[in-house]
């Protein structure tokens, strides 16, 4: 190790480089597994909230909401499906709203806010966003639901949100793991570089070493020691400057996505990074060593 | 011990540097090799620590031919021969000190023996002072004698010292020989490849002596008569 150290200090600039583009490269690892812990969050946010309510005319039964509910559950691929009825309607309002005193009271157009003037409805929870449309479906055919002023029946469900939220999580995924090959590779390649000259320049050292009786093994070891120590350096500053990015980001994250997601986020959990990190960095430092190591014994 | 068998070298460049070499050196012997530049004694060197393999005949050390060696195997070779190189092969940037713990760390020896090991051998070279010094802080002659500190640092069963009083003044290099002679007398076979036999005293050493790459002597000391066929004689 003293003679690992002893070969960092004497080119202090190619250990600085490496460390640089290890860090860049462990930086954006670090955000990238954060963007996809806090995006796989918000994805099963919404695929776990009821994602079709179907609002049911005024008239209706109790009976007859729960045959539809049977129909659905038999015929599409439903995870859930609940009969909300209007009181349960205004209870969902009332934790909506945090029980404002102010909102509950305020005067619409059909009066205050009662049970009332809630309707009734069917919340379903589909397995898949690919089986909104035969739900929709059943859902549209059935006299049950209500009808709006337009004629269209009164169902929502945010397919469009939650397509969307793949598309870009998949995108993120696709876009972050291209982004991370690179960077991964020329972190590879400037780490074997740095190692090559090293070994190159010291080969009169291990020549005499060999000769010496030395094993391979030792001959080398400093080297992919000093291969390590770039990678964990790169590690600890890449995950600090990302934990630093996201303890500037909170303020902003936790107003659009404080529902969703817990912020600040706990300690423990920002650590999960780090761990995947140490061991990102040793796999690069091993490739990369090794590769010059093997570069050197070809010769 | 060591013994050459019908041994040649030929280098990938066409040039036959030993032809037919054969000879056998017992344990304990002082073997001096002669002969001038480019006769081949610096090759008979690399071929002994597995540097070189020869391109026929066999190499033997103690009694195990070491042509074709595994590296598991020349490892184990080249820790039983200490080497003076001719060109010391002294690590720059280290200490004298630095350079001969590092051929005791590579045979794995302790730490904390290291240090006290150290300066045992270089009183027994003569610079015990020169611990921290770099090599470009020593002369030639205790670049030499540090080169030599560390061959013998391991107890090695043979050394080789190839040229080992190469660019020193007789004085000098009378000491070193002198040196290797008390490295001898404790056991260890010395093997010294030089061009300069003027400094030496063949008489009484095993000779052998090369001219472009062929022995054109081998002579073994006169075995001394024994104290027991004097008191017969008489």
């Amino acid at each position: 190790m003293k003679l690992t150290l002893k070969n960092i200090r004497r080119s202090p600039y190619q250990a600085l480089a490496a460390i640089m583009v290890t860090s860049l490269t462990l930086f954006i690892i670090s955000m990238f597994i954060f963007i996809s812990m806090a995006s796989q969050v918000v994805l099963n946010h919404f695929e776990t909230k009821p994602q079709i309510i179907a609002y049911l005319k005024d008239d209706h039964t109790q009976e007859q909401a729960n045959q539809l509910i049977n129909v659905i559950t038999a015929k599409t691929n439903v995870q859930d499906a609940l009969y909300i009825s209007k009181d349960q309607a205004l209870e969902i309002y009332k934790q909506s709203v945090g029980n404002d005193p102010l909102l509950l009271g305020s005067v619409t157009e059909l009066g205050l806010v009662t049970a009332e003037i809630l309707p009734a409805s069917i919340e379903v929870t589909a397995k898949t966003p690919k089986d909104f449309d035969s739900i929709v479906e059943v859902l549209s055919a059935s006299e049950l639901v209500s009808i709006t002023p337009q004629g269209q029946k009164e169902i929502d469900f945010p397919k469009d949100i939650i397509g969307e939220l793949t598309r870009w999580t998949q995108a993120i995924r696709t876009a972050g793991i291209v982004l991370i090959s690179a960077l991964s590779l020329t972190s590879i390649l400037t780490i074997m570089i740095i190692i090559s000259l090293k070994i190159s320049s010291r080969r009169m050292e291990i020549g005499t070493l060999k000769l010496l009786g030395a094993k391979q093994l030792f001959v080398l070891k400093p080297y992919v020691q000093e291969s390590i120590i770039y990678g964990l350096f790169g590690a600890v500053i890449g995950w600090l400057f990302s934990y630093i990015a996201l303890l500037y980001s909170t303020p902003f994250l936790s107003q659009r996505l404080g529902g969703i997601i817990t912020f600040p986020i706990p300690f423990l959990i920002v650590l999960i990074p780090l761990g995947l990190l140490i061991i990102f960095s040793l796999i690069l430092s091993l490739i990369s060593s090794f590769w010059a190591v093997l570069r050197f014994l070809k010769r | 011990m060591v013994i050459f068998n019908s041994v040649t070298k030929i280098f990938p460049n066409g040039d036959e540097v030993l032809t037919q070499i054969d000879f056998h050196i017992s344990q304990g012997e002082m073997v001096v090799i002669t002969g001038k530049s480019g006769a081949g004694k610096t090759t008979i060197g690399r071929l002994l620590i597995g540097d070189l393999g020869p391109s026929e005949g066999d190499i033997l050390v103690d009694g195990e031919s070491i042509v074709g060696a595994k590296p598991k195997d020349l490892i184990s070779l080249r820790r039983k021969i200490g080497t003076v190189f001719q060109d010391y092969k002294i690590i720059p940037d280290k200490t004298t000190y630095e350079n001969i713990a590092l051929n005791l760390e590579v045979i794995g020896y302790a730490k904390e023996d290291i240090a006290e090991k150290i300066q045992k051998i270089l009183e027994i070279v003569g610079i015990p002072n020169k611990t921290d010094l770099f090599p470009s802080q020593l002369s030639g002659g205790e670049l030499q004698r540090a080169s030599l500190a560390r061959a013998i640092a391991t107890e090695p069963h043979i050394l080789f010292a190839d040229e080992p009083t190469g660019n020193l003044d007789s004085v000098t290099s009378k000491e070193i020989f002198k040196l290797l002679k008390e490295i001898n007398k404790a056991g260890t076979t010395v093997i010294i490849a030089t061009h300069n036999q003027d400094l030496l005293d063949p008489n009484g050493l095993h000779h052998i002596a090369l001219d472009k790459g062929k022995i054109v002597s081998d002579s073994h000391p006169p075995k001394p008569k024994s104290k027991s066929k004097k008191s017969k004689k008489k």
